[in-house]
């Protein structure tokens, strides 16, 4: 197979139009909540005329994704629990739970893997005093959407990669780089800027594997490219490959971490496990 | 050990975990049979899942996880952090840290 271009692998990966549609509902919702004057009741009340966007709301609030264990039943409950300042977040992760959806589809436990990192992050944050922890949380939620839009628009390539992954037993991302030229970091990149995302949500998932200090919003992109590792040393889910990378070393002094934060986030994630929120 | 669904629990089943509630207060703990009205009494108390003894001894799951985890760490011998990384993780899947 030869390499595909670059430029054109990113025309094909911006013109993904199944879900172009989705920063219109962001954007009426985000700007009612910018605003200032909505109140929580205002915003739920807008979020549940759209029946579609209310399912999607109530099904993320429902999916391990926030720690809840008794089920949220109404999207009012479900912004009283959760916090004005979360809304935002929620309603933006909400509208990206197709691509979620998907995920198992990419291959199994793949979901798992993000919600086991989304939770470790947001542990982290925790630990470590990090500011907006849901926004840090659906980054490291999301910093697979590359390998998701991989396999939904480069079928062929995809199933190279996997086969790759399989016989050199090497990270999925050494085989992206050798397929397409290009790994999952960056492809996610492409459709998060063509969606105009801003850079605090979209630099955690651009650098997660490879940390650059000098970028914008570095302790957040630190702090999922840990999760990340934490994750996979634990063995909670799929990330598709068996590989545990190291930690970057600017990230762990960026973050002022310690082994025994690791052991904390550990122990929260393993009780996470047993309490079966990524059966 | 297997996680099922509330409804397909059986008495005479034994959990291989304690049941929590939201708050992670334990409501029964590792080891307790089932019986029919303690099915009952999980059901009102909204639980809707629990972990079931699949009758292998706790070791065995262990040894398979950390087996699994010397593979995913093969190549990071000479990396102090990662090995680091790698004792904390046998601590807490061993039990050892709490």
């Amino acid at each position: 197979m030869t390499m595909p271009d670059r430029a054109a692998l990113r025309a094909r990966v911006e013109a993904m139009s199944n879900i172009q549609t989705v920063p219109q509902v962001v954007a009426r919702i985000t700007a009612l909540i910018d605003g200032g004057m909505a109140s929580a009741n205002e915003i739920a009340a807008e979020v549940a005329k759209d029946q579609v966007l209310a399912a999607k709301v109530l099904k993320l609030v429902n999916s391990g994704f926030y720690g809840f264990r008794q089920p949220i039943t109404t999207v009012s409950q479900a912004m009283v629990l959760l916090g004005q300042d979360v809304i935002k977040t929620v309603v933006l992760t909400a509208s990206v739970l197709e691509i979620m959806d998907s995920m198992n589809r990419v291959f199994s436990g793949l979901w798992a893997h993000s919600l086991a990192t989304a939770r470790a992050a947001a542990g982290l944050c925790d630990r470590l005093g990090i500011e907006k922890p849901e926004e840090v949380a659906l980054a490291a939620l999301l910093h697979d959407l590359g390998k998701v839009i991989i396999a939904q628009r480069f079928p062929a390539e995809h199933e190279a990669i996997r086969k790759m992954v399989r016989e050199r037993n090497c990270l999925q991302v050494e085989a992206e780089q050798a397929v397409l030229g290009v790994g999952h970091p960056e492809v996610g990149q492409w459709l998060l800027k063509k969606w105009a995302l801003p850079d605090a949500l979209v630099h955690p998932i651009a650098y997660h594997g490879a940390f650059q200090p000098q970028r914008d919003f570095a302790d957040r992109t630190a702090v999922v490219h840990v999760a990340d590792v934490i994750a996979r040393a634990l063995g909670v889910g799929n990330p598709g490959d068996n590989r545990v990378p190291a930690i970057d070393r600017q990230a762990w002094q960026l973050l002022r971490i310690d082994l025994r934060d690791v052991e904390d986030v550990c122990l929260r994630l393993q009780a996470d496990v047993d309490d079966g929120l990524f059966a | 050990m297997p996680r099922i669904p509330l409804k397909d629990c059986k008495p005479g089943q034994v959990l291989g975990r304690p049941v929590v509630n939201g708050n992670r207060m334990v409501l029964l703990p590792e080891g307790t049979e089932l019986s029919s009205k303690l099915i009952e009494r999980l059901a009102d108390a909204g639980v809707e899942g629990v972990v079931v003894s699949d009758g292998r001894p706790a070791d065995a799951e262990v040894v398979e996880r950390l087996a699994a985890l010397d593979a995913r760490f093969l190549g990071h011998e000479d990396n102090p952090l990662m090995m680091a990384v790698k004792a904390v993780v046998v601590r807490v899947i061993t039990g050892e840290a709490r």
